[in-house]
């Protein structure tokens, strides 16, 4: 690696700011060439999904088909341990640094034939400071991301994105899956599994009334009050109560509400205790009869008068049966005639595709809704556990 | 690849899949480019539909060689023309060729069907039998059958429509009937071979024919080439998008099919065969290069765009089974990437 002249920095920056679209390529040629490099590449973690990363840089000066599949395996490294890392791949070597970005946090991978002495480490660590700026300046001119606003919502997407529980900390309880899907950039639905310490899981599918930013706002303040009172021994009732004392006193100058549905899974028991907040009442397919039926028993919606009693019920399931926990952007998804999914087009779509694990379940609730309803305006938010 | 209809076929066309008639010769072979003369050939044959390569370098592979497709569709033929025109049934001849079948089903670690067969309108009693033989021999593989257990399975499999020939064209409920009571007299075949075939329209709540069993009443057998049998007449000819005969199969679960079956039948079909181009949640939009086997819904996908929608050159792959925070948002049309 060599380096003639830290002003093509400077270069960079002017073609940036002045080109609209592949500004991108343009950084990854650029540094191959001026620093006499074998391959660059730079990935972007997603705003929304967790442990997500897309390829916006790649360039290399020769065809070598597995640097590709080698280079993918240290960006997602890097981004996971967000640690510098370097080594060798065959006759290259490679060095990788995860850069924090105002918007976006990247990973910057600088491929080499020539190992890199202590005055080139010294300089790629100035480069990717300076890159940092650079992908902040491409990523602000990126249409999608033109004005504050923008830039704002996007960072905030990374804060809610984090409020979410990662799919893969399910722990291998191969029983329960998840999706959401933001219609926005941020969401209104708040949607959680808790593992208590007796082996028992807290579920929670939540949706503010409103969605996009104020959605989000009311949806936090809920979430955090949620999150103080969930306790291992604490009954659904008695957190869905206390939530909704403290949270109507927040919002009392403000006209909003949040539904919620709160219950606690044994797998042992293979039983469940729970209590509903106004939310769309959970779904039940019965395997043993093949009949579907709506878990009873749904109270006040969060946030109307404070002193509101809700009641706690319990249902025991069977094996094979399943049970789906949603918010209303499932059920209220609409075709181009303006019908509703509705709960005819959620029950068929169980039935449909009852034989699939709870992950299967939810790619075939996906599938369903989104090729029923072409234009997605509202968050789709569910929880599927199907028992063993 | 992707499935073009022989209507929509344009000279200059490359076909990404050797395509063979019902006998088991060959039409027309993989990487030709098509002219208007052989797209007026493939419309005489009655072929509905063919593979045609996209230039993506994405590769669906069957789940047999065509070599010994193409055995198995000649030896079929030949047999059963023979017993059409009152020949006795050439038992030996048949096993002869599912050893092989088997044999080659065997070889493999996982065994995921992703192409969907293509096949000639006319006469494709013997295509079928074929097919539901291989897919009934997959599933009693998933099952644990040892050899000879799957050698009566792919033989009653191959057999289950025997009854067509001689069944009159108004009624064709009649043929499972005619089917075992032929083979029954032929004596050539175990007397379970024939009765597997007159259970194979059986129904697993017992509103099937011709004796309405249920349940373990109907032999396993006849339960696994319900299914087969089924899932090749919805998707042969890709007359239905294999999601929608995933669908069909899991919907009739437990009325229609034994859900046992059904899920170990599952584990072999693909939601989103090699090939297909999807958009996950992440915006990033890419086509399908692999299926992973028990993940029918979390496929290697091979991305084309990233998550601002510009093109990436050489294309990454992600494997949804590794990558859990990842899930297919939709199915794109093939020209959406």
């Amino acid at each position: 690696m060599i380096y003639r002249n830290k002003d093509f920095l400077i270069d960079l920056y002017e073609i940036c700011l002045t080109s609209r679209t592949g500004s991108y390529s343009i950084i990854g040629e650029r540094l191959v060439s001026e620093l006499d490099l074998f391959a660059v590449s730079v990935w972007s973690e997603h705003p929304q999904v967790r442990k997500a990363a897309s390829r916006i840089v790649f360039f290399q000066r020769a065809d070598e088909p597995e640097l590709v599949h080698k280079d993918q395996e240290v960006a997602f490294q890097a981004l996971d341990q967000q640690a510098l890392l370097q080594g060798t791949y065959g006759e290259l070597f490679y060095w990788a640094k995860p850069l924090a970005g105002r918007y976006t946090p990247n990973v910057l991978i600088v491929w080499s034939k020539e190992a890199f002495d202590n005055k080139q480490l010294a300089f790629l660590a100035e480069l990717g400071e300076r890159l940092t700026v650079l992908l902040d300046v491409v990523t602000v001119t990126n249409p999608a991301l033109y004005n504050r606003i923008a830039r704002e919502l996007r960072s905030t997407q990374f804060i809610q994105s984090q409020l979410m529980p990662p799919m893969d900390a399910l722990g291998g309880k191969m029983f329960l899956a998840y999706r959401t899907l933001p219609a926005h950039e941020l969401g209104g639905d708040y949607l959680d599994i808790i593992t208590h310490s007796d082996g028992s899981i807290g579920l929670t599918v939540a949706d503010a009334m409103g969605k996009g930013v104020p959605g989000a706002f009311v949806m936090l303040i809920a979430r955090t009050i949620f999150r103080l009172l969930v306790k291992d021994a604490a009954l659904p009732g008695v957190v869905l109560r206390e939530l909704n004392k403290h949270f109507a006193a927040e919002i009392s100058e403000v006209d909003t509400f949040v539904t919620q549905f709160y219950g606690i899974y044994d797998p042992e028991r293979r039983h469940l205790l729970y209590a509903n907040a106004g939310h769309h009442p959970p779904i039940i397919f019965q395997r043993s009869s093949g009949r579907m039926s709506i878990l009873p028993g749904r109270g006040m919606a969060l946030g109307g008068r404070p002193d509101t009693i809700y009641e706690c019920f319990s249902t025991s399931l069977e094996v094979g049966d399943i049970l789906l926990i949603f918010s209303d952007g499932l059920r209220e998804a609409r075709d181009q005639d303006n019908r509703q999914f509705g709960l005819e087009g959620i029950t068929n779509t169980l039935i449909k595709y009852k034989e699939y694990s709870a992950d299967g379940i939810c790619d075939g609730l996906v599938y369903s809704v989104m090729r029923y309803s072409e234009v997605q305006d509202d968050d789709i938010s569910f929880i599927v556990l199907k028992v063993e | 690849m992707r499935i073009v209809a022989v209507d929509d076929l344009k000279p200059g066309m490359i076909l990404g899949k050797t395509i063979l008639g019902n006998q088991g010769q060959i039409l027309l072979r993989q990487g030709v480019t098509l002219t208007e003369g052989y797209i007026e050939h493939l419309k005489k044959y009655a072929i509905v539909a063919v593979y045609i390569s996209t230039g993506r370098g994405v590769v669906v592979e069957d789940v047999i060689s065509d070599e010994t497709r193409i055995k198995a569709l000649q030896g079929t033929r030949e047999v059963l023309t023979q017993v059409k025109r009152g020949a006795p049934l050439e038992v030996e001849k048949v096993n002869q060729v599912l050893v092989e079948v088997i044999d080659e089903l065997l070889l493999q670690d996982d065994i995921i069907i992703n192409l969907v067969d293509l096949r000639s309108f006319s006469e494709d009693l013997f295509s079928h039998s074929v097919n539901v033989s291989i897919l009934a021999a997959i599933i009693g593989i998933e099952l644990r059958y040892d050899r000879s257990q799957l050698k009566d399975l792919a033989l009653a499999a191959l057999l289950h429509d025997i009854g067509l020939l001689f069944a009159a064209d108004q009624d064709i409920t009649d043929h499972p009937r005619l089917g075992s009571d032929y083979l029954q007299d032929s004596g050539r075949v175990s007397p379970s071979i024939g009765e597997t075939v007159l259970q194979h329209h059986e129904r697993w709540d017992g509103n099937g024919y011709p004796r309405k069993l249920k349940e373990n009443q109907i032999h396993e057998r006849a339960r696994v080439i319900s299914v087969a049998n089924v899932f090749d007449r919805l998707s042969a000819n890709n007359r239905y998008p294999m999601e929608e005969v995933i669908e069909y199969l899991m919907a009739k679960s437990g009325s229609e099919f034994e859900p046992r079956i059904v899920r170990k039948f599952l584990d072999c079909v693909s939601f989103y065969p090699v090939g297909t181009v999807v958009e996950l949640n992440t915006g990033e939009r890419g086509v399908v290069v692999q299926s992973n086997k028990g993940f029918p819904t979390r496929p290697v996908v091979r991305i084309e765009k990233n998550m601002y929608g510009e093109e990436v050159s050489p294309g990454y792959n992600i494997d949804l089974v590794e990558k859990m925070t990842y899930f297919v948002r939709k199915k794109l049309d093939e020209n959406l990437v």
